[in-house]
């Protein structure tokens, strides 16, 4: 599995080579990639103050002293600075990262920088693959180990695709006979787990650890789930009434995390690579309008028809560039939600050579049903001023996809004949009229009767 | 290879010239390029246009007053025998509804591995919110085991999908997706691909239901929306019920109006049941005395939208000859009998297995109403 989705990645991880092998292997590319930035020093310093600490932090020498370093204190301060602000963005968290996991200049910048790591959108996987492989060098102290293990079950959900992470599960799982890691581990365990995973050999593991450890909840937890996947490789009875599963390890960054979603909720995503997804989880605030959030770009979850053909599928969610859609034209898989293509527009432009009527259909359900739910559906017209502001985001990003496609959906038409009929004329009139512009050409008795009728 | 989309102006397309009348609509259409020619081939009729004027883009506008069914089957009211255990399951509790877009790729044949896919989600969603509430009888389960069962003998048509029921063990929630006498025409011009079950009825435990209908959104790529049932739907509701004569008879017939005035007022209005069927058989009478060839028995037969409109002028004009109160000025919220009770907002309680299935077939059409597309 790892081989088929290595489109564009760093270093191999080859699961069966041994760590030592896999940390010499980053090491090395990693001076290569120093060297080629010495190379470019001759630009002009950036004006940003982020680039520059990050430029400093990938090319600082191993060993140079921490304590009384001016330098490095100053371009921590401005990262700092930005990542509480409004978050770091996936190339900074993964310098950083690497920096932190590396100890290039000992423990406690770890420390300070594994707190201020807050993704602003998404983490990239490769960068947490690679600061994995560092905890496997074993240099790091265990206080800073349970600190990382905490991070990356903290920013899970915002780490882009969990493919690779899953094809090292046997590297995770390794750690989980370290007593101080263990219940951390087997949270992250958790979330990965797919039916694959389960092996007899794991199981006994836990079993073991068990009976050292007595029946500790993460424990049940974990071997409740391999019991999920495969009842008949765990035979012990396990208690039917629990109480609530694993403790939220968040701690350090959930107020900050928080703070920065918050802030960036108002901002309409564009051109951002696929298969992330801003999952807007402002603690147990609910939204009341749902029904206009793009869903996140997940792959199908039913690919049946491939599998006969032996042909390997690309989910649309790990394609990050245009030269990717290009190659593998011709074995995208379309993902589970089609509403979800609005939010990217490699997306769209895929959309444009999708010749499935399915496809269409389902887009035109969810798109239908959103405009229905808000402006048609509510009591009296839903012009509250707290829906507005989401409405006219909502309404622009449509416009945009049809001008970009240029073409309209058709559920766009028969909504907004709909429509006219309640309209006030006021309510978002620009959107409106640019919406009006995308109509097909019909003929003028129709139009007549359809829309200029009051 | 450039995908650059040629950028035309901002100009209205609107404001083209027309084509002159007497040019076919059809030579038109074959000069729009083809990129715009394959897109529209998906663009389908609403539904609305199957059941409204017979243009050929017709949108019908407008979509409050029903121009659907103007004459249901009321069918002779079953004995309880005849209605199965699984069907069993459906009565005597309180379900609030939904409508559901059409399901992509739901098989009836994997309903096992749905069911597990679901017991993994719901386990896995839970544990991300931390843990979830603590409740105080069934707690967290470590093995959350959720089943999908077929009931059958709901399906009216060839075009109609079984009805699925889904159940968690041990957890006070339960739901099921139906289609009931839906619309023939429309099934048929949905691809293979979309299965239609457009009725959703849930009820139980509150925090499963978000939990279940994301999981469906996710697998499925549908969406899920309220079901309100309109003041015309009541008053059906209400006629059919009291046609049944021999199981409505046992409790009076309710309704409740709720009057704009300030402040807002409710009038509950409770009618004998022998006084309800008596008034019924006299608006049923004089029209169908009228249609002599009908070999139905009383209370066999078609019901029309004449029939339920008078019989319910009845009851608001002796409401008014009492108590001077013109109910036809609020709205009908609320309507029950001993077959079962209906609310606006969406709640519905079946008690009785007779007529099930022509209240199911009423609700299915509401909820096609509401598709998008």
């Amino acid at each position: 599995m790892a081989a088929t989705l290595n489109l564009s990645r760093p270093p191999d991880l080859d699961s069966s080579s041994s760590s030592s092998a896999a940390a010499a292997d980053s090491t090395s590319s990693d001076t290569s990639v120093s060297r080629g930035l010495r190379r470019r020093r001759r630009r002009p310093e950036a004006e940003d103050p982020v680039v520059a600490a990050l430029k400093y932090l990938t090319e600082v020498e191993a060993g140079t002293p921490a304590q009384g370093n001016d330098e490095l204190e100053k371009h921590l301060v401005s990262v700092e600075r930005v990542a509480y602000s409004q978050g770091l963005s996936p190339e900074a968290i993964a310098v950083m990262l690497e920096f932190a996991m590396s100890l290039r200049m000992g423990v406690s910048p770890c420390v300070r920088v594994l707190k201020c790591l807050l993704p602003a959108t998404m983490v990239p996987h490769q960068a947490v693959v690679r600061a994995v492989v560092w905890l496997c060098v074993g240099k790091l102290p265990i206080s800073t180990q349970v600190l990382f293990v905490k991070w990356v079950l903290t920013v899970f959900d915002m780490i882009d695709a969990k493919d690779n992470l899953r094809a090292i599960y046997g590297f995770v799982f390794s750690f989980v006979t370290e007593e101080d890691l263990c219940p951390y581990i087997c949270h992250l365990l958790y979330l990965l787990t797919r039916k694959e995973c389960v092996r007899l050999l794991r199981v006994r593991k836990l079993l073991e650890l068990q009976s050292k450890l007595g029946k500790q909840p993460f424990l049940v937890h974990l071997l409740s789930l391999y019991k999920v996947f495969c009842p008949d490789l765990v035979t012990l009875s396990l208690p039917s009434r629990m109480r609530a599963g694993f403790r939220n390890h968040n701690r350090p960054w959930k107020s900050a995390l928080i703070a920065i979603q918050k802030g960036n909720a108002g901002r309409v995503l564009s051109d951002l690579p696929l298969g992330l997804g801003t999952k807007e989880k402002a603690g147990s605030r609910k939204r009341k309008l749902g029904h206009m959030e793009l869903p996140t770009l997940t792959p199908a979850v039913q690919s049946q028809t491939q599998t006969s053909y032996n042909k390997a599928v690309v989910p649309l969610a790990h394609i990050s560039s245009f030269v990717q859609l290009l190659e593998n034209l011709h074995l995208i898989e379309l993902p589970a939600q089609m509403g979800s293509l609005l939010g990217s527009s490699l997306a769209l432009q895929y959309l444009d050579c999708v010749q499935d009527e399915s496809a269409f259909l389902r887009l035109n359900f969810w798109l239908g049903h959103a405009l229905h739910k808000e402006f048609l559906f509510c009591g009296h017209g839903g012009a509250s001023q707290s829906s507005s502001e989401e409405a006219v985001q909502f309404l622009e990003r449509l416009l945009s996809t049809q001008h970009f496609l240029q073409e309209g959906f058709s559920c766009t038409e028969a909504f907004l004949y709909k429509f006219l009929n309640v309209w006030d004329g006021s309510l978002l009139r620009p959107q409106i009229l640019g919406l009006l512009s995308s109509i097909p050409v019909v003929p003028s008795s129709c139009i007549n009767r359809l829309l200029f009728e009051p | 290879m450039s995908l650059s989309t040629c950028r035309c102006s901002e100009a209205l397309w609107m404001r083209m010239d027309p084509p002159p009348t007497s040019q076919p609509f059809s030579t038109s259409a074959v000069r729009t390029p083809l990129l715009a020619q394959r897109r529209s081939r998906s663009s389908r009729q609403s539904y609305r246009s199957y059941v409204g004027t017979a243009s050929h883009l017709g949108y019908t506008p407008g979509f409050t007053k029903r121009r659907l069914t103007t004459s249901r089957l009321a069918p002779r009211g079953r004995t309880a025998d005849e209605v199965s255990p699984a069907q069993l399951a459906l009565l005597a509790r309180e379900w609030q509804l939904s409508y559901v877009t059409p399901l992509y790729r739901f098989r009836h044949g994997q309903l096992k591995t749905y069911a597990r896919q679901l017991a993994a989600f719901v386990q896995s969603e839970k544990q991300q919110q931390g843990g979830g509430p603590v409740e105080a009888g069934a707690g967290m389960e470590s093995t959350l085991k959720v089943s999908f069962t077929l009931v059958a003998g709901m399906a009216q048509t060839e075009a109609d999908a079984d009805t699925v029921f889904i159940q968690p063990h041990k957890a006070l929630w339960s739901g099921w997706l139906a289609c009931v006498g839906g619309d023939p025409d429309y099934m048929r011009s949905l691809p293979e691909d979309f299965v239609c079950l457009p009725l959703f009825c849930r009820g139980g435990a509150a925090w499963l239901s978000p939990l279940v209908e994301a999981w469906f959104c996710r697998t499925f790529d549908c969406c899920f929306g309220p079901l309100e049932i309109n003041a015309v739907s009541l008053q059906w509701l209400a006629a059919l019920w009291t046609n049944c004569r021999a199981q409505a008879g046992v409790q009076p017939l309710k309704l409740v109006w709720s009057l704009p005035v300030e402040p807002p007022l409710e009038v509950t209005y409770a009618v004998h049941p022998q006084d309800a069927w008596e008034l019924w058989r006299s608006v049923r009478r004089p029209l169908r005395e009228r249609v002599d060839e009908e070999e139905d028995e009383d209370e066999d037969g078609s019901v029309g939208i004449e029939e339920v409109e008078g019989f319910i002028k009845g009851l608001q004009s002796h409401f008014y000859r009492h108590f001077r109160l013109e109910l036809s000025a609020g709205q009908l919220t609320q309507v029950s009998t001993a077959l079962g009770s209906a609310k606006h907002g969406g709640r519905l309680k079946i008690s009785n297995g007779s007529y099930m299935v022509t209240t199911l077939t009423l609700l299915t059409e509401c909820a096609l109403l509401k598709m998008p597309v």
